[in-house]
């Protein structure tokens, strides 16, 4: 199960900054979801070396020539 | 092979050879739609008049100078967010009633200028996420080994159209998994090549940075000859790759002797277990390899949910940013299941995004440096058989990590390709990937495993689904 949420009122907040009005009712079902998003938010923080910049190109690190 | 239903190559050694006219295969995937396009809905539009129109070119061409490509004359449909001239493209939303594209899209041109039929336009998830949907202007697509069963998405129709044999090939996108999933689900061969190798102009976009276009089709060398027309620098294309385009047919045939397989065992054993048969398709796999001469290694790599935390935020953001302006102005046009992962989009904060831009770029050092001492890497395309088609869960894409997503997020390509049936006779599959646009080493390495196989030689049982209709 995912972590709880913050508040209702957290995702509210969100959702209004977003300009999306929904009821007190739709945003009790995203409840759930935003518990997942929570979760999945902590797991891609951490340190992070120079290297992990996002670049302003795609490009891969180390690519090879196709063999 | 299956001999009622041919496949791209099969086809057009009888076409080249005089045996066979491309009016007379398109009418052959015609009667199978008639048949069994009621219960599929694969197509969203079916071009029956351009089809025969087509047909007929292409026959006059061949007469008088024979086929300029592999793929001329064969029957292949589009996904339906792919731009078609003077051809209804509605990426299956109400948003997009009525709109008729005036130019196509480079790939829908490319499969054009190579000299295929066009069959129609195939069903998709709204803007290619978040189905399988029943409150949309068109039904989902149903999957042909059992139609009351998933097909995967979001190129679901792709999938089902090539399995029924509607069309020989086709067109799917891939942000997360949408080609591989209903190649995976459909019992077909998908393949996502690196991005930037298939331009995406022309096509409406799911998430900027994680969209790949590529071939859906019976067989892997089928893959490889729509590949062949699809791959190429397109200045329309921001992301497009400007490089040489090899002959993807090259190591077609030269089986996996020398090669080097990296396992990912912990994802499919740990990360996300698979259901017994899809573990006992890779256990097999990594047998027929070891039996062809390859060398099996095990590869670590970080946990499936790292790839798939920073693949949400990024994929989640694009989509948000794209789509915006049409959920500020007309929410209500939209299905349940997009809404979602459009309210998703504003519950992520812009220093998510930016951390997962970051991660990303650490992920895909860690799986360049774990590619760089094998071939190809093998792990399971989806983790079970296809699910009831009215059980897919509304968070499908936030409460477990799936199998593919960590190659749209390192833009690496990789392939499913069939790998046996399940206890409900339904298909399981094994995914390869390899290195960035070592698309001719992927292709040699699922080819080599598909001929020492017996999978490609069973199709739907088309004749109860007839009965059943």
């Amino acid at each position: 199960m995912p972590t709880p949420i913050a508040s209702e009122a957290e995702m509210s907040a969100f959702l209004a900054r977003a300009g999306f009005t929904l009821t007190p009712e739709q945003v009790a079902e995203y409840a759930e979801a935003y518990g997942y998003i929570v979760e999945m938010s902590a797991r891609i923080r951490g340190e992070r070396s120079y290297m992990a910049e996002p670049a302003h190109i795609f490009s891969f690190p180390t690519e090879e020539s196709a063999r | 092979m299956s001999t009622d239903i041919l496949t791209i190559s099969e086809a057009a050694a009888l076409i080249k050879a005089g045996k066979l006219s491309p009016v007379e295969l398109t009418e052959m995937c015609l009667s199978r739609v008639k048949a069994f396009e009621p219960e599929l809905h694969a197509f969203v539009t079916l071009t029956e008049d351009r089809a025969r129109a087509d047909a007929k070119k292409a026959e006059a061409q061949i007469k008088a100078s024979g086929p300029t490509s592999p793929l001329h004359g064969i029957p292949i449909g589009l996904k339906d967010i792919i731009d078609t001239k003077g051809i209804l493209t509605t990426c299956q939303s109400a948003h997009n009633i009525g709109n008729i594209p005036d130019t196509d899209a480079t790939c829908a041109a490319a499969l054009d200028a190579a000299g295929t039929v066009l069959m129609g336009k195939l069903t998709t998830h709204e803007f290619a996420d978040g189905g399988p949907s029943f409150d949309l202007p068109w039904p989902p697509s149903r999957n042909p080994w059992n139609t009351q069963r998933f097909t995967a998405g979001s190129s679901s129709g792709t999938g089902a159209a090539v399995a029924a044999g509607l069309v020989l090939g086709g067109l799917g996108t891939d942000t997360g998994g949408s080609i591989r999933g209903p190649a995976a689900l459909c019992g077909i061969v998908g393949l996502k090549p690196t991005y930037g190798l298939v331009s995406r102009a022309g096509v409406a976009p799911a998430a900027y940075s994680l969209d790949h276009i590529g071939p859906m089709a019976w067989t892997t060398e089928d893959c490889a000859l729509m590949l062949q027309a699809l791959a190429g620098h397109d200045p329309a294309d921001p992301a497009s790759a400007n490089r040489a385009v090899p002959d993807y047919t090259a190591g077609l045939g030269k089986g996996a002797k020398g090669l080097k397989v990296g396992v990912l065992s912990r994802w499919h054993e740990t990360d996300r277990p698979v259901a017994p048969a899809v573990k006992a398709g890779i256990d097999a796999a990594i047998a027929a390899y070891d039996s062809l001469g390859a060398e099996i290694v095990e590869i670590k790599l970080s946990a499936m949910h790292e790839y798939n935390a920073a693949g949400f935020f990024i994929s989640t953001v694009e989509r948000g940013a794209a789509y915006e302006r049409m959920m500020l102005k007309n929410p209500e046009k939209f299905g349940q299941r997009y809404r979602d992962r459009l309210v998703f989009a504003a519950l992520c904060t812009g220093m998510d995004y930016v951390q997962a831009l970051r991660r990303r770029r650490e992920l895909i050092a860690e799986m360049a440096a774990a590619m760089a001492g094998v071939d190809v890497l093998l792990t399971a395309g989806n983790p079970d058989e296809a699910p009831p088609i009215d059980q897919v869960p509304r968070w499908d894409n936030l409460d477990k990590p799936n199998f593919t997503m960590a190659f749209n997020l390192t833009g690496m390509p990789a392939i499913c390709v069939p790998a046996g049936f399940g206890p409900n006779g339904l298909p399981i599959s094994i995914q390869l990937a390899a290195r960035p646009f070592a698309e001719a080493m992927l292709l040699r390495a699922a080819h080599a495993f598909e001929q020492a196989t017996a999978w490609r030689d069973r199709r739907p049982d088309m004749l109860g689904l007839a009965k059943a209709a």
